[in-house]
């Protein structure tokens, strides 16, 4: 399989997403999920800027990294965000914010790894270890290094996470 | 500095004295003691929404309270804001520092094998070689209790000491007291009458 290595910084981001994607296409559908990841074939996932979207073909969450710097293997990825900055929303849920000097997005697995100070916040709780591993399918975290829980922010020195954009969609 | 022992043959015992008003009446209800903090440990899972698991070198700090145990699981509320249930095993240990009404201030350090806590009945239990002792840091008086489980009840701000088939063993300590008689186990002797210097 060809494997094409791209980098991308905000400057140089819609010259590579027009030559991938062709001039004028906008907006893949993020149900085309389904289909295996190929260099010439992104679906499931909607690159605007440097922005990176995954999306559950039910509805019930979607995903979104942002990151000043994209590394992929193969432009159905995975992808490699140094930093990252990733907002999972559930249905009727508050959203989960999470911060971390990298964060790989594998769309095939629906899985993000997030290394180096990884901060989780969700509602009134602030999550934050050296890895932590998300699977969005299952909304299941795995922390490890010194994993540490924050609570009751909304006293005194409220987390990052704002609770108060509960199921904002 | 004196010792006074109660050993009481009763497999249920329920603190009602001064002790009680002491550690318990005076004292903001455990809960609210734990609203803001960190749990930290080596090894973090669960689902989102909770319930969160910790495990290897847990350590919870707390308001006046930390505590260090194995294995530590939380439940959240389903908005995200608050927990419902805290439980914990494995070589439990806890220290906590209380500020009674009276500006009175107790040491309390506890030990046990198992540990929860309830937030909508605001009932703490510690279960297993429970070893639980309150030092009133003015006084110096020292109360400590030996039982299989100890029950903290937020609503009537009670502690219930437990052992299955054998007595709940209660020790008290006055330094500065001299000795006038056995303690009674309900009515421990503390900060008043018959108190001599």
């Amino acid at each position: 399989m060809r494997r094409l290595a791209l980098r991308m910084n905000t400057a140089g981001l819609c010259l590579a997403l027009l030559a991938a994607w062709g001039c004028g296409r906008r907006g893949v559908e993020t149900q085309r999920r389904e289909e295996p990841p190929s260099a010439s074939s992104v679906g499931g996932m909607e690159m605007g800027g440097s922005v990176i979207r995954v999306a559950d073909p039910a509805g019930q969450w979607r995903f979104e990294a942002r990151s000043e710097q994209v590394e992929a293997e193969d432009l159905g990825g995975p992808y490699r965000l140094q930093p990252a900055d990733c907002r999972y929303q559930e249905k009727d849920r508050p959203p989960v914010l999470m911060q971390a000097a990298t964060a790989k997005v594998d769309r095939v697995v629906q899985r993000v790894v997030l290394e180096g100070t990884v901060r989780i916040s969700y509602g009134g709780w602030m999550l934050e270890a050296e890895r932590a591993e998300y699977d969005l399918k299952q909304g299941k975290v795995v922390a490890t290094g010194q994993a540490k829980l924050s609570y009751g922010g909304d006293q005194q020195g409220r987390p990052q996470s704002s609770g108060s954009d509960k199921g904002e969609q | 500095m004196r010792r006074r022992l109660a050993l009481l043959l009763l497999a249920v015992f329920t603190v009602s004295g001064s002790f009680s008003r002491a550690l318990a009446g005076q004292t903001p209800p455990a809960g609210a003691r734990l609203r803001r903090g960190t749990i930290e440990g080596r090894y973090f899972e669960g689902p989102i929404q909770g319930p969160w698991e910790w495990s290897k070198g847990v350590k919870v700090v707390s308001t006046d309270l930390t505590m260090t145990c194995e294995r530590l699981k939380l439940w959240p509320t389903k908005d995200g804001r608050d927990w419902e249930r805290i439980e914990a095993s494995g070589s439990i240990a806890i220290q906590g520092r209380y500020v009674a009404a009276d500006n009175t201030e107790w040491k309390v350090v506890g030990k046990a094998e198992a540990a929860s806590y309830d937030s909508k009945t605001g009932q703490g239990v510690l279960k297993g070689s429970v070893d639980f002792q309150a030092t009133n840091l003015s006084t110096k008086m020292v109360v400590s209790v030996a039982a299989d489980k100890l029950t903290y009840d937020g609503k009537t701000r009670q502690f219930r000491f437990e052992r299955g088939d054998g007595p709940v063993r209660v020790e008290w300590e006055e330094p500065q007291r001299q000795d006038e008689g056995t303690g009674s186990a309900t009515q421990p002797p503390s900060g008043g009458s018959g108190k001599e210097q």
